[in-house]
């Protein structure tokens, strides 16, 4: 039998605005959701923004309450997406061999708040440890561990929005040289006023409850916070059975060049993405979805959709350019949440039209081979090729 | 054919000194860089010991802007690449890229925010521009114009270390011919007082494997490795200092901060990566521990080393006590001790220590002693059980 190229997608599990199953998050990605003023106790007047949470009721039917009363907020949506996933079940008895990657921007901020708090307030007196242990970035990661007795590498990537992007990458890479027989890796961020609050100070957020429409003629600058955990499971051997979401082909991240006219330089992108895709033996016009992190900020929109028509030109054909964030808001790991949907669309054979921007002409499929592409202002992106089975 | 990883250039800044050189010397002369700490405002832990950066940091890094923990990144940046690669073609420094370890980021101008709004109810949003910890590595690779990989590593104290693995990795997949890799951090009041409700400050200083040890003492600093394939070295004839021949990482899967106590998490990270780099135990000459100063710690690491060297161990000593534990950076600054150490053919001793702990049964090395050593090893353990092994070894062997 031929080796396939790539790692299986074993399986996903979300904790999302959008839903907390897979069927729950394609039921709603034909109607984008609309946001909810965010309240922060204590500090709805500094903030007055709308935004996308997560609904977290089923964590007392699901997770043990004696835990997670320990737990920050990241850490339980995490375990939540990781039980959604079918863990510890899905890793077959590896789990001496299972590596975790986690990809985390901003890491556990309620908790580390929480302890700055009490510090200010308590002038350094009365401490209190157990959100300073919460507080690192790879609590996440080190919870995941712990729960399921995940004992190889574990990893957490806190950059930016490619967070999740390059766990993922490090997670195909030790997969590939045969360092782990498996792979969570999970991509978690939570709302916080840190969050909401960094993003006002640099003018990020639009005004109210608007639905997000990424992709969309007419856009306004802005876009609006979200939150979420994903979980997938990956394997270099075919463990999934028939159950597979499809393969992961290629992962790669780098800084981009910026240009004055285009924001970013084009044809540099277009050599990162041809990089990406030669290596894992694809051609451009293979690709037949692009799944961009854009999140309705015209001025970022016009940015992805320019990469878009970078590589279609390459491809000698369009290739249809869809969005996701309109379902969970904005948020640095939010693309470890498009990664999951690619997944589900793999899986499906359908992509929903509310990915899609445009309202008319929506394009029929196949959907086979699908493209993430993600960058951040900072000047970092990043890109994942997946393929169904 | 497996591709050979080298160190081709190290730079390091750090309370023991901001230039290789200068941290061999701390190290030969055993001088500690703890100093009573002053750096920020603190009621309850001004004057403590901790492991200050006295120098100008824009001055050494030549950047205005950006937080002092990329201040410090791009200063051991600047040292590591020699400039800017000296030798190396244009694309291959496209392809070139950065992964640090990084934890508190800015976090001390994130404090200054909170307070006032706690206390003034004011806002300044602004002071919130480099909470993230992902400036620094976008820093190191703005100032040296790199547009390979570019990521952030926090995995608490051995993110350095595993920055420096998964740089490797990379170089080992052909994805890149050159990554600058190590780590950084600089003071915050959230790690002073953190580690301070653990009750793991010790308030004269960290004494390492020392039986009176009551924990450790804070630092700041940062550590960058140049590392490349030795094809690439080859080609810009770059000197190499060092081969990376080792490396893992593991998780205890045993407790959110405590490592396991047999040691047995980083016993599989020193048998990976002595496996991965073909190596017995009896290669390894040197072992630079992570050596904190805790309990706990110190008990679990030469539980681990024991087992896996059995007795003697070879020598071994924590260099905490010149540095003061730098969290992210750490991993790095010991990677860069253990580069000098090969490179200067000597062993660093263990300073801080007047009694050694029983229960800690390991070769500890005492005195600074010349030493003709081909194999070192690096370990640094972080919070969630974090383990993680890098052998460093001269080069031609």
């Amino acid at each position: 039998m031929p080796i396939e190229p790539g790692v299986e997608i074993v399986t996903i599990g979300v904790t999302s605005p959008a839903g907390n199953s897979p069927e729950a998050v394609l039921a709603a990605a034909d109607q984008a959701p609309k946001p909810a003023p965010l309240s922060f106790p204590g500090r709805e007047a500094l903030v007055g923004a709308s935004g996308f949470s997560c609904d977290l009721s089923q964590t007392r039917e699901l997770l043990d309450p004696m835990k997670t009363r320990r737990w920050g907020r990241i850490q339980t949506m995490s375990l939540l997406a990781a039980k959604k996933a079918s863990l510890p079940g899905a890793l077959k008895g590896n789990e001496a061999q299972t590596g975790v990657y986690v990809g985390t921007g901003l890491g556990s901020l309620g908790e580390t708040a929480v302890f700055l708090e009490n510090m200010v307030r308590q002038k350094e007196n009365f401490p209190k440890p157990a959100h300073f242990v919460n507080s690192v970035h790879n609590s996440t990661a080190s919870t995941l561990g712990l729960e399921f007795g995940l004992k190889g590498e574990n990893i957490t990537v806190a950059h930016r929005e490619i967070s999740f992007d390059a766990a993922l990458g490090h997670a195909f890479s030790a997969l590939g040289q045969g360092r782990v027989k498996a792979a969570v890796v999970c991509g978690a961020d939570e709302m916080n006023y840190f969050h909401v609050l960094t993003g006002l100070s640099k003018g990020l957020w639009k005004k109210g409850e608007e639905p997000l429409k990424p992709l969309a003629p007419g856009n306004s600058p802005g876009t609006l916070p979200g939150e979420g955990a994903a979980v997938c499971v990956l394997a270099a051997d075919g463990n999934a059975g028939g159950e597979s979401y499809g393969r992961l082909l290629g992962v790669k991240c780098g800084r981009y060049q910026r240009d004055a006219h285009t924001y970013i330089h084009l044809p540099k992108a277009g050599d990162f993405l041809e990089e990406l895709l030669s290596r894992a033996g694809v051609k451009a016009s293979e690709v037949d979805l692009l799944l961009l992190g854009a999140n309705g900020d015209s001025r970022l929109d016009a940015v992805y959709l320019g990469v878009g028509a970078e590589l279609g030109r390459r491809a000698g054909k369009d290739i249809p350019p869809a969005a996701f964030k309109q379902l969970c808001g904005d948020y640095r790991a939010a693309s470890g949440f498009g990664f999951a949907l690619a997944a589900l669309i793999l899986r499906s054979g359908r992509v929903p039209a509310g990915l899609f921007g445009k309202t008319t002409g929506t394009p029929g499929g196949p959907f086979k081979t699908i493209l993430l592409y993600n960058l951040s202002r900072s000047g970092v992106h990043s890109a994942c090729l997946l393929r169904s089975l | 054919m497996k591709r050979e990883v080298v160190v081709t250039g190290v730079g390091i800044v750090s309370a023991a000194g901001v230039s290789p050189e200068e941290t061999w010397n701390a190290l030969k002369e055993g001088r500690s860089g703890l100093t009573p700490f002053s750096l920020l405002s603190s009621a309850k832990y001004a004057g403590v010991p901790a492991g200050q950066v006295s120098a100008d940091l824009a001055l050494l890094s030549g950047m205005q802007g950006g937080c002092r923990g990329d201040r410090l990144a791009v200063a051991a940046a600047r040292q590591a690449a020699g400039g800017s690669f000296p030798g190396a073609a244009p694309r291959d420094l496209e392809r070139a890229g950065v992964i640090l370890g990084a934890c508190v980021g800015g976090m001390a101008d994130s404090e200054i925010f909170l307070q006032r709004l706690l206390l003034e109810n004011s806002m300044d949003t602004g002071l919130l521009r480099f909470h993230e910890c992902a400036s620094a590595a976008e820093a190191v690779a703005e100032n040296l114009g790199l547009f390979g990989p570019c990521e952030t590593i926090s995995t608490a104290c051995s993110s350095g270390s595993n920055a420096i693995c998964l740089a490797a990795d990379m170089i080992l997949s052909g994805e890149t011919d050159i990554m600058l890799a190590g780590g950084c951090d600089s003071f915050s009041r959230l790690t002073l007082n953190g580690f301070g409700s653990l009750l793991l400050i010790d308030p004269e200083g960290c004494r390492p494997f020392d039986e009176k040890r009551k924990g450790i003492s804070l630092g700041e600093g940062a550590a960058l490795l140049v590392l490349e394939s030795a094809d690439s070295a080859r080609r810009r004839k770059a000197p190499v200092l060092a081969k990376l021949s080792g490396w893992a990482n593991t998780c205890d899967a045993y407790h959110a901060t405590a490592p396991a106590p047999d040691g047995s998490g980083v016993m599989r990270a020193m048998r990976a990566a002595l496996a991965n780099g073909g190596l017995l135990p009896e290669d390894i000459h040197y072992i630079n521990a992570h050596g904190t100063a805790t309990l706990d710690n110190d008990r679990a690491e030469s539980a681990a080393i024991r087992e896996v060297f059995g007795d003697p161990t070879p020598p071994v000593s924590s260099t905490k006590r010149l540095f003061g534990h730098t969290f992210a950076a750490a991993g790095a600054i010991e990677a860069v001790v253990c580069v000098l150490a090969l490179k200067n053919g000597a062993i660093p001793p263990n300073a801080g220590l007047s009694q050694q702990d029983p229960q800690c049964p390991v070769r500890i090395q005492n005195l600074f002693e010349a030493s003709d050593i081909s194999h070192a090893m690096s370990l640094s353990l972080g919070f969630g059980g974090n383990n993680n092994c890098l052998i460093l070894s001269r080069d031609g062997n």
